[in-house]
């Protein structure tokens, strides 16, 4: 049986999530770690931008997912994915704040 | 079809109606017991529901959780009540539910979906030759727009404030006009009345009008209550494994080998063995056998109970989770097996010391509802790891314990509400008044069923010093304690003078024989 390929977007989102999770996680430990007031301002703008681009990935997955429906297993499981960035950047905001802030 | 309709229909409004006569300023009691066998009654001539064993059953147990209110008419006998018309109407309208947990899920499922399983049957139904369809399939179009109407008139009155005014006024106009109609049809009906009697139909007709989706039943039909061995196949993922997968690769798909879940097993339960080995020597050499009570010694036993009947509930899910797939059917899990097996003894002999400790606190302190509770949990323990041991012996699945042990609890529930607690407790506390340090400011503050024993043994309660309560702390807390007593005593002549026939039960009937208060009916 011919494996359905993966819609482009859905891809590209799920790697978003991906990179967006690392990286902010990566800031979030290299803070803890040094204490550099530098870092928060680098965490506050990518976590800026990575909103932005976010964003913008789940409008256009929306739709992608409007033209390939029988895609939505896969649509929804990036949307979730992604958005899971949400609590992610709130618990590291509650962890400083409580902890070094 | 019709026919059926129309009698559930009927036999809702009169529900209806029998609820407000029988529950209007009235407390729970014989009045439940006749509600009860009207729902009964209803369900059994209802042609719908099949008449199968467990709806026999299911029935008896409510009627006698109603008759029970009757006779004891405690905190219990309510709740026993209650879920156990719960259980009935779950059972009744879907008899392929096997356990009691999505019996009660559907029955709740089905009271709340009330409105609509009304408009279901209330479109079925004739008068005559005129069906009452067409106005109920308007009402079936009206009803989301109204509630999309409802919600945005909401919004816009947060946001203007000249548009609040206005839906305001018109309500009130509404109101009013629908008040003025009440009044001038039904002059000496109340407001709260026609509210009472519409809560009677809701109730009623949620426990007598089925809902129409089986999909709780359907979805519990899956479930299997002998395990088998599954072999994973590709493209049976979740959702939840794939947004886990996202974040952790391919770690996921590195799976620990069946070989090693087995050898970790034998460690882990190897070393709780160990560990619970000692507990339990210490347990048997100072608690068992030449106890002796320290400074310290109610908080001492009241903080060990409750961390091992939590280290007992954590080791059936440690078994659990060995035992949950199929490390059951793999051919060298014998030594493993029986390690969880005499695990499960040392945790058996571990709730031997729960009781033990229990009875040392019954003895020196007395009975109190919280250390009955702790005895009602040891049980419950005992079957729970009971149950675990049938699980791991026979491969079944853990469907097979939640369905087991649900029944038992429910018949559990049913055995413990045929014993009035409250006055067992008093009896029990005051006729071993020299030997334990009673507590009289939790004896005087439990239901008016024990007032007569309390005003019969007066002498016996004498306030101690050492107590947290208001009246420890006043001047003279003996007459304090006294004057608590003839208080409680001045409300329940005053209770038991305005309640009706409906409001009769076994218990207050002896207490106001004792008092010699008469009803005026």
């Amino acid at each position: 049986m011919e494996e359905i390929p993966e819609p482009q977007m859905s891809y590209v989102g799920k790697k978003i999530a991906y990179y967006s999770a690392i990286i902010g996680t990566l800031i979030f430990l290299t803070y803890l770690i040094s204490n550099s007031f530098f870092l928060i301002i680098a965490g506050a703008v990518f976590t800026l931008s990575a909103a932005i681009v976010n964003i913008i990935v789940i409008a256009l997955i929306i739709v992608e997912l409007i033209s390939y429906q029988n895609h939505w297993r896969r649509a929804l499981i990036t949307i979730i994915s992604m958005l899971l960035n949400i609590p992610l950047v709130l618990l590291y905001i509650f962890a400083l704040s409580y902890f070094h802030l | 079809m019709k026919m059926k309709s129309n009698f559930l229909i009927l036999s809702t409004l009169l529900g209806g109606l029998l609820f407000t006569f029988l529950f209007w300023e009235e407390r729970l009691a014989l009045n439940l017991l006749i509600y009860s066998i009207y729902l009964l009654a209803t369900t059994f001539i209802n042609p719908d529901v099949v008449k199968s064993f467990k709806l026999k059953i299911y029935g008896s147990a409510h009627l006698l959780a109603a008759v029970l209110v009757v006779i004891n008419n405690s905190d219990l006998s309510l709740v026993t009540y209650y879920i156990s018309l719960l259980l009935f109407i779950g059972f009744g309208h879907q008899q392929q539910i096997r356990t009691i947990f999505t019996a009660f899920l559907a029955a709740i499922l089905q009271m709340v979906t009330v409105p609509f399983n009304a408009i279901k049957q209330l479109s079925q139904i004739s008068i005559g030759k005129v069906s009452l369809k067409p106005f109920f399939t308007l009402i079936k179009y009206l009803f989301i727009p109204l509630i999309i109407v409802i919600l945005f008139s909401c919004l816009y009155a947060a946001a203007s404030n000249v548009f609040a005014h206005y839906a305001g006024t018109i309500l009130t106009n509404i109101g009013d006009f629908l008040d003025y109609l009440l009044h001038f049809f039904f002059k000496d009906l109340s407001f709260e009345r026609i509210m009472h009697v519409c809560l009677g139909l809701f109730l009623t007709g949620g426990l007598l009008l089925a809902f129409f989706d089986k999909s709780l039943e359907k979805a519990e039909l899956k479930c299997k209550e002998q395990l088998v061995r599954i072999r994973r196949r590709i493209g049976q993922k979740t959702v939840w494994y794939n947004i886990v997968e996202t974040f952790t690769g391919n770690l996921l798909t590195r799976k620990m080998a069946l070989k090693t879940e087995y050898i970790v097993g034998i460690i882990s339960f190897a070393a709780l063995n160990l560990l619970l080995l000692m507990l339990n020597a210490i347990d048997i050499t100072t608690l068992w056998f030449g106890y002796e009570p320290s400074g310290n010694f109610s908080g001492e036993l009241h903080q060990g109970t409750n961390s091992l009947i939590f280290s007992i509930v954590m080791a059936m899910a440690v078994i659990l989770y060995y035992f949950r797939g199929n490390l059951n059917f793999y051919h060298k899990s014998k030594t493993l097996r029986t390690l969880a097996y005499f695990w499960m003894i040392q945790n058996f002999i571990l709730i031997i010391s729960v009781f033990i400790r229990d009875g040392y606190y019954i003895e020196f302190h007395g009975l109190t509802h919280k250390r009955i509770g702790v005895l009602v949990f040891a049980i419950l323990c005992i079957i729970g790891l009971a149950t675990v041991y049938i699980k791991v012996a026979k491969q079944k699945t853990i469907f097979y314990l939640f369905k087991v042990n649900g029944n038992i609890w429910f018949a559990l529930l049913l055995t413990f509400t045929l014993i009035n607690w409250d006055v067992l407790i008093v009896k029990y506390n005051l006729n071993h008044v020299d030997a334990v340090s009673i507590d009289p400011y939790y004896l005087t503050s439990l239901s008016e069923k024990t007032l007569p024993i309390l005003d019969k043994n007066r002498s016996k309660i004498h306030p101690s010093t050492n107590n947290n309560s208001e009246i420890a702390k006043v001047y003279q807390p003996e007459e304090a304690l006294m004057r608590k007593l003839d208080q409680r005593i001045d409300y329940f002549r005053e209770r038991y003078n305005q309640e009706s026939w409906l409001s009769w039960n076994l218990q207050d009937w002896n207490t106001a024989e004792y008092f010699g208060v008469n009803r005026k009916d």
